[in-house]
């Protein structure tokens, strides 16, 4: 089952769209506009990010877009199992939420008090972007695709729990940013503080800790 | 490329290849729970670098005349 929403859907009973028992996906173009929450049902459903160039609203509720940015406040969204982000198309989203996997071609931008959090990130044609802004946290428990984890502004967090797999390439990190390596398995030594020092380029430094 | 060996096991973190970190350190530290924390910090003039060259220069002082050189 597919929706999509280019204008507005209102839950008269508090929940804009419920895709029931069924693996469904809903599709948000820009300016579409929710009132309610959106519910990706007991399935494996898709929350899809489309690009348009349709002209914007405003509105309070589940999520609303503008040109080729779609706003979705993430409270309003649950159970859905994938996020996927078309070409050119870009998530501002407000909230914390968990999706199982990621599939993004476009951009994603995580704001202040926001946190995002992915089992995986899938590839794609495309290499997505995710920007990360100050006090915004990204969470990547799984592996990761190609893709591009920029720090617009310092001050962002992003959480690596399996890091040999993650095939990002980060940008912008600079003093203030923070990568946290999930696991446990990597630890500092208890008899004085690690460091490493970034190699030039074509020159790796290798950290026994 | 940032590559970090623990274990016997090793990983690499890509940075930016355009972005410059002359002199910068990345540290590392615990987070909260059981994780690592990476951060950067920006490198430390080395002491006494009067010149700004990055490296430690001497002061000479005639006790005489009161002068000084570099």
């Amino acid at each position: 089952m597919t929706v999509t929403n280019s204008g507005t859907i209102t839950g008269t009973a508090g929940t804009a769209v419920a895709l029931g028992g069924l693996t469904g996906r809903l599709i948000v173009d820009p300016g579409a506009v929710f009132t309610g929450i959106l519910d990706g049902g007991h399935g494996s459903s898709v929350l899809e990010i489309a690009a348009s160039s349709g002209s914007g609203s405003s509105a309070s509720g589940g999520g609303f877009g503008a040109n080729s940015v779609v706003y979705v406040g993430l409270s309003s969204v649950k159970n859905f199992s994938a996020l996927q982000i078309d070409p050119t198309a870009t998530l501002d989203l407000a909230g914390v939420v968990s999706f199982d996997t990621l599939i993004n071609q476009g951009a994603i931008n995580i704001a202040s008090g926001d946190s995002l959090a992915f089992g995986t990130v899938a590839s794609a044609a495309n290499t997505g972007t995710i920007n990360l802004f100050a006090g915004g946290t990204i969470t990547f428990s799984g592996s990761v695709a190609s893709q591009t984890l920029d720090f617009k502004t310092v001050g962002g967090r992003a959480v690596l729990d399996d890091p040999a797999t993650f095939h990002g390439t980060i940008t912008g990190f600079a003093p203030g940013d923070t990568v946290d390596l999930g696991d446990d398995r990597l630890q500092p030594r208890r008899d004085g503080p690690a460091e490493g020092r970034q190699c030039a380029a074509g020159e790796r430094e290798r950290r026994h800790i | 490329m940032l590559q970090v060996s623990e274990n016997g096991g090793t990983f690499n973190l890509t940075l930016d290849p355009n972005q410059s970190f002359a002199g910068d350190v990345f540290q590392l530290g615990t987070d909260t729970g059981s994780g690592t924390l990476i951060t950067e910090i920006t490198g430390q003039r080395a002491p006494s670098d009067f010149t700004g060259t990055g490296k430690s220069d001497i002061l000479w002082r005639n006790a005489s005349t009161g002068g000084a050189w570099i």
